[in-house]
């Protein structure tokens, strides 16, 4: 075994042993997930697969249990540092791997914005958006919501969310399915790499007709509700 | 009063409900009413016990009260009582309440009316589905359980007590749980949309597996 290999190894034990996450949605298979997709796409697309890794397997340190609603992946730098070495990853990569923590989390459509990065870094982004989409993706999301206290569904709130309008990373979603069209279904537009966007292509059909299908049985029908406030509204 | 009783009891049952996050909710229990209400009116079940009986066939349930499987009648009793609700609805009504939850796989259902029938019918139809599989993972969440691990194999509870103590992965729940449903369902008119959902699922399952895989 290299000694690269044996450094990964002992960082993926660290993170396994001291990483506690939020909720499900960020777990230990997120991060092995996130670190096969991300070796995937450099592999076809180039960049470090060492790099890559170990950021993917430190990409969600800022979703550990107990903190705040969303801190930004900057906010880890030191804890990954620490972990990088005391695994013994050579300090010579860490700033790459550390710029490729930071990408993650970047969407054109919110409040903290994506820009020209290396090729580690938009392989892990794309991984990590990957991740959030499909079958695997609609899982994450119902299991983020009954972690955080998010409602499945519920009425809007008011006429403001609409296809355009920017996502706020701090605030909570209004329920689980409005998250899908706030973020998750916005997230195929934003890969950069080839080979994500075809892995992307049937996860994210698949995920809009889940959406379609669980309104369908909802039996909930929001035009009749309109309808029903206007006249209440006529009367009085 | 029939219309009354029926209002009043979706507002208490509301007031006591809003906001849960795990699919116990409010709307979990307006979905039932609906459904309720469709399937009944396709039998010949007395309308007014199948409303009653879905509205408050989640006001506590022993999911959330450590285990207590009588403390969901007593509180239907209790708010029927305070509505002077005639003697024979509220047994009636509690009697639903204490039939339909769910006991694990080899625990056999226990029926003594067809109105109890039709509200089993309705819950376990919002147990499956794309709205079986959001509730099931926000639940998964809540509790902090793994959304899957391979090394974990589904289990068939055959007691109440067994399948109480569970906490194995989120998609094992579909083969102890979800997917044993569509076979339980009472009425004819429940079965015909529990075999779509129950297709949706299994779907569901196939994708999730092969994403986890590394492919599509």
């Amino acid at each position: 075994m290299t000694t690269d290999q044996t450094s990964i190894r002992a960082l993926i034990a660290l993170v396994r042993e001291q990483y506690v996450p939020d909720s499900p949605t960020h777990d230990h298979s997120h991060l092995q997930r996130v670190a096969n997709l991300s070796s995937h796409i450099c592999r076809t697309e180039g960049g470090s697969i060492l790099v890559a890794t170990c950021a993917a397997w430190l990409h969600d340190l800022h979703r550990e249990a107990g903190g705040d609603f969303f801190v930004p992946p900057e906010a880890m730098d030191d804890r990954a540092r620490a972990l990088m070495a005391t695994s013994g990853i050579p300090c010579r990569l860490h700033k790459a791997i550390l710029d490729a923590i930071h990408y993650t989390d970047r969407y054109s459509f919110s409040d903290r914005l994506p820009y020209e990065a290396t090729a580690e870094a938009r392989a892990v982004r794309d991984a990590d958006m990957l991740d959030a989409v499909g079958a695997i993706g609609i899982a994450r999301a119902f299991s983020f919501g009954g972690a955080h206290n998010i409602p499945l569904w519920d009425k809007p709130r008011s006429n403001g969310a609409n296809a355009s309008h920017r996502y706020i990373q701090s605030e909570r979603p209004v329920s689980t399915i409005h998250h899908f069209s706030d973020k998750l279904l916005r997230l195929y537009s934003e890969l950069e790499t080839p080979t994500a966007r075809r892995l992307a292509d049937r996860r994210t059909k698949y995920m809009s007709l889940f959406v379609e299908e669980f309104k369908h049985e909802w039996c909930y029908d929001l035009e009749l509700d309109a309808l029903l406030t206007a006249a209440t509204m006529g009367e009085e | 009063m029939t219309n009354d009783l029926i209002q009043a009891t979706a507002e208490h049952v509301q007031s006591l409900m809003q906001g849960e996050p795990t699919g116990h909710d409010w709307w979990h229990v307006y979905r039932v009413w609906q459904m309720a209400i469709r399937i009944g009116n396709a039998t010949s079940a007395d309308i007014t016990v199948v409303q009653l009986g879905a509205l408050l066939h989640d006001i506590a349930d022993w999911k959330f009260h450590e285990g207590d499987i009588t403390i969901g009648p007593r509180q239907a009793r209790q708010w029927l009582e305070s509505c002077q609700a005639s003697r024979e609805v509220i047994d009636h009504v509690c009697n639903i309440v204490t039939c339909v939850s769910f006991q694990g796989a080899g625990v056999p259902d226990t029926h003594i009316t067809l109105e109890s029938k039709v509200v089993q019918d309705a819950d376990r139809l919002d147990a499956i589905g794309a709205i079986g599989i959001a509730r099931t993972f926000a639940f998964g969440g809540a509790r902090g359980r793994e959304i899957y691990n391979p090394d974990i194999s589904p289990r068939l509870h055959g007691s109440l007590r067994s399948y109480q103590a569970n906490s194995s992965p989120t998609i094992n729940h579909f083969h102890e749980k979800l997917l044993l449903l569509k076979d339980r369902m009472n009425t004819t008119y429940a079965h015909e949309i529990a075999v779509q959902r129950h297709q949706y699922m299994t779907d569901f399952i196939e994708q999730f597996h092969r994403e986890w895989r590394g492919e599509l």
